[in-house]
């Protein structure tokens, strides 16, 4: 008797438990930020782009478009770009990505090496994987106004 | 004519596998998105082509994927050696020479010349898939052993209509693959078995999840034919693909073909290894 009183009791906070978890995962939506802190804020993506910087110039391929560059004012740029596509509080200051390719007539196989190079960056400073495909995401958003400009 | 074909196969294999990893005559496009060749020689998953295109030629560029592969079942056993040929990731051209051996030391031959086309989208980047067209012209060497076995004919050319995706940050925040095929065809067991004189739309497919980026695991189908009321089984593997580098790629699978010509329970395993260059 007094068992299956205790059964029913535990049954019946366990469906409460699962309404309650339901009602708030469902509920619960990404913040607008999500991936930007997942990115580490400004201090993680800075330290992104700084490893994205060295990858680059150890890759030829990529190099050479960046023979003009300015590290560190493409260093400056990137991180906003990033912070700002991540849902970061930040402001783009640099040229648009038409723009800003103008003119270099990136292949898609060199489209392709950059990302090779953002994806061992991301890996080099140990970003999980969900996190890498995010911003994955987001980089190949930008395809279609980098290459064959 | 078949010894030399596999020996050909064979050395192209071996030299490829020697040049592979260090040649960088053609690597444009992403790890794992040239896939596998499949065991009829067009790029895709282990027993579906797919919308991709064989080797890591992406535009303006040109590349070759040569590949072994062996299921191994419980009363058959087949061989497929496959070479094809990218071109600027819009074009593909292959070939593969299988071997089917049967029960009672019976051995079918089969050449499969195949060529598919991008038609449009990309694997990746955009939101519509990658489609294809692929046509796989598929013919026995040796009809005389098909005659006896009271085959109507010994050539076939399948059509193959091809879709894929791949999604990135999909299914638990992993790169999610999906493929669909729809195919018309006349072979029985792929050609395998010979063609029929009747043709049938057929439905395949394949999904795979990247836990990172040099491995997939997935899963596909491959809708089989009725000919006269003789249904096929409808095929299915599950696999794991590794793709350590460009210059080579493996898979193994654990394949379940079901019921071919009248032996039941026809599982076993697929082993894949490729070199790109």
């Amino acid at each position: 008797m007094k068992n299956s009183a205790r059964t029913t009791a535990n049954a019946r906070n366990f469906a409460l438990l699962l309404a309650l978890f339901l009602f708030f995962g469902c509920a619960a939506k990404p913040q607008p930020d999500a991936l930007y802190q997942e990115l580490g804020a400004q201090l993680g993506i800075g330290r992104l782009v700084d490893a994205m910087i060295v990858e680059i110039k150890a890759n030829p391929k990529v190099m050479v478009f960046f023979q003009d560059t300015q590290f560190d004012y493409f260093r400056e740029r990137l991180i906003e770009d990033i912070c700002v596509r991540s849902g970061g509080p930040c402001e783009y200051k640099g040229l648009s990505m038409a723009e800003a390719h103008s003119g270099m007539q990136i292949r898609e196989s060199e489209f392709n090496y950059f990302v090779e190079d953002t994806q061992r960056a991301m890996q080099a400073i140990g970003l999980q994987t969900s996190t890498q495909n995010k911003l994955l995401a987001l980089l190949a958003r930008e395809r279609s106004e980098v290459i064959r400009q | 004519m078949l010894q030399k074909f596999a020996c050909g196969t064979v050395l192209v294999f071996a030299t490829a596998l020697s040049v592979a990893p260090f040649s960088d005559a053609s690597d444009g496009k992403l790890l794992g998105t040239s896939g596998l060749l499949s065991i009829e020689g067009s790029a895709g998953g282990g027993i579906t082509p797919w919308a991709v295109l064989g080797s890591y030629a992406e535009a303006e560029e040109f590349g070759i994927s040569a590949g072994f592969s062996n299921t191994k079942l419980k009363d058959y056993h087949l061989k497929t050696g496959a070479l094809a040929f990218g071109v600027s990731n819009r074009i593909e051209f292959s070939a593969a020479q299988q071997r089917f051996a049967l029960p009672g030391n019976l051995q079918l031959g089969q050449n499969i010349f195949g060529a598919k086309l991008r038609i449009s989208g990309d694997l990746i980047f955009g939101s519509a898939p990658q489609f294809a067209i692929t046509l796989q012209h598929k013919r026995h060497q040796d009809t005389a052993l098909l005659n006896a076995l009271d085959v109507q004919k010994a050539t076939g050319t399948d059509v193959v209509l091809s879709a894929s995706k791949l999604w990135l940050d999909g299914v638990f925040g992993r790169n999610t693959l999906v493929n669909l095929n729809a195919r018309r065809t006349r072979a029985q067991e792929t050609g395998l078995l010979g063609f029929h004189d009747d043709a049938k739309w057929l439905a395949e497919g394949a999904v795979a999840i990247l836990p990172n980026r040099f491995w997939a695991i997935g899963a596909e189908f491959r809708q089989k034919p009725d000919f006269d009321g003789a249904a096929e089984t409808h095929w299915r593997d599950v696999f794991i693909a590794w793709f350590p580098q460009k210059g080579v790629s493996t898979a193994l699978a654990y394949v379940d073909l079901g019921t071919i010509a009248g032996r039941k329970s026809q599982t076993g395993f697929f082993f894949t290894l490729q070199a790109n260059f």
